[in-house]
């Protein structure tokens, strides 16, 4: 009610005044709103692409890993990493077995042809003993030829032959020793060669095989756990993005409520239109709809959600 | 090593081995089959044998090539090392195998 005291021009300025200061408020407040809703505008449209990001990083991984065990269970044959590495050690065994068998052969083989080279020397000392009693008899023959006298000079010839034989046979024989000799050696030396290929030490083929399946176990026990971390982070990854959404009720919320704040303004300006001039009853039915007004201002609006965790984001 | 060999009374030739299978073997378990006949049924016995190398496989596959065919030989009371190294080998499906 304006005061006996002052003009009705003065009461008109002052209300002008306060209509003024209520709307630059209000003003600061949509200012405050719009800026709140591009910080979170942006903020979130960067998040969304953060995520989107790391879902795409999960899900590559996510394929390199299964390709890893794929190609640790199958191979083109279908026996798998795994199994295509045992398997070559199974193939390495088998060779070592197979070459220690001929190996065991070939030593067999030596020691009778070691038996046929001692027959050898036993011929060859018949040999000897063949020259040695040529050579009794050529001597023999040399005394009975000088017995003889000019008769003998004949047996003479043939005795001094049979003595050039026996020499020439036992010289043979020293020939045939040293071959044996040098037979000896050469299968002493295939005896040695063959021996280092039969024997073999095979605990590290027994070590190699069992670190192999333990490295395996191990590594398919990893991808497991990895391969698990990955779904769990991609669901997370998804829940997240799907938290994201609440972008949407917060502009709307922004956007409904710098909306009835500008409402406010208009009807507050409408209402200190009024002036001294204005008859009491023109300004009661004015209050009146200004109160109506504002009633219609309280209904709430559509989004009711107040908290992300209320079950799915519902849009409207 | 040694060895130590006789028939059993199912007319089986028994074959005991004392200690490490390896080359060094050789000699002793070569005499010690030599005198067998193709067919004959053979056991051995590894209840003894500390060690086996490549070289003692070597000697079980002359020892079958002697007798003629694998199922003719019995590997018995395997254990430890040896029955590692055999089944590796795959002594245990080639021959008939028994593991102590």
């Amino acid at each position: 009610m304006p005061s006996m005291e002052r003009s009705p021009a003065d009461t008109d300025s002052a209300r002008s005044q306060a209509s003024e200061a209520f709307r630059a408020v209000l003003n600061a407040c949509c200012e405050n709103l719009e800026r709140a809703r591009g910080l979170v505008g942006d903020a979130v449209a960067q998040l969304l692409a953060s995520f989107l990001n790391l879902r795409k990083i999960v899900d590559h991984q996510h394929a390199v890993l299964l390709s890893i065990t794929d190609s640790l269970s199958q191979n083109g044959k279908g026996e798998g990493f795994t199994g295509a590495t045992i398997h070559l050690v199974n193939e390495f065994v088998e060779q070592v077995v197979r070459v220690s068998h001929e190996s065991m052969r070939i030593i067999d083989q030596l020691h009778e042809t070691g038996g046929h080279v001692e027959n050898i020397v036993e011929h060859a000392d018949k040999i000897d003993g063949l020259a040695r009693e040529t050579r009794f008899i050529a001597m023999n023959a040399r005394i009975e030829t000088q017995r003889a006298g000019e008769s003998g000079r004949t047996f003479k010839v043939v005795a001094e032959e049979v003595k050039r034989l026996a020499k020439a046979s036992s010289e043979l024989s020293v020939r045939i020793r040293r071959e044996v000799s040098a037979c000896h050696a050469s299968l002493q030396t295939t005896h040695r060669t063959a021996a280092s290929l039969a024997g073999h030490d095979m605990t590290s083929a027994i070590e190699s095989r069992g670190a192999i399946v333990t490295a395996i176990e191990k590594l398919s026990e990893v991808n497991t756990t990895l391969q698990d971390t990955l779904v769990s982070v991609g669901t997370m990854v998804d829940d997240a993005v799907r938290a994201l959404q609440f972008e949407d009720m917060v502009m709307q919320l922004l956007v409904d409520t710098m909306g009835r704040l500008r409402k406010l303004s208009l009807l507050t300006s409408e209402v200190f239109s009024a002036t001294s001039s204005s008859s009491p009853t023109a300004n009661d039915q004015r209050l009146a709809e200004f109160s109506r007004d504002l009633q219609s201002l309280q209904r709430v609006g559509s989004v009711t959600q107040a908290s992300v965790d209320q079950g799915s984001v519902e849009l409207f | 090593m040694s060895v130590i060999a006789n028939q059993n009374s199912e007319g089986a030739f028994l074959i005991s081995i004392t200690g490490r299978f390896d080359f060094s073997s050789h000699p002793e378990f070569r005499a010690t089959f030599a005198g067998l006949a193709p067919g004959v049924a053979v056991i051995v016995d590894f209840s003894a044998t500390t060690y086996v190398d490549s070289a003692a496989l070597g000697m079980l596959l002359l020892l079958r090539d002697r007798v003629g065919d694998a199922r003719l030989i019995k590997l018995v009371n395997c254990k430890g090392q040896p029955d590692q190294v055999l089944r590796i080998a795959n002594f245990h499906k080639i021959f008939r195998y028994e593991s102590q």
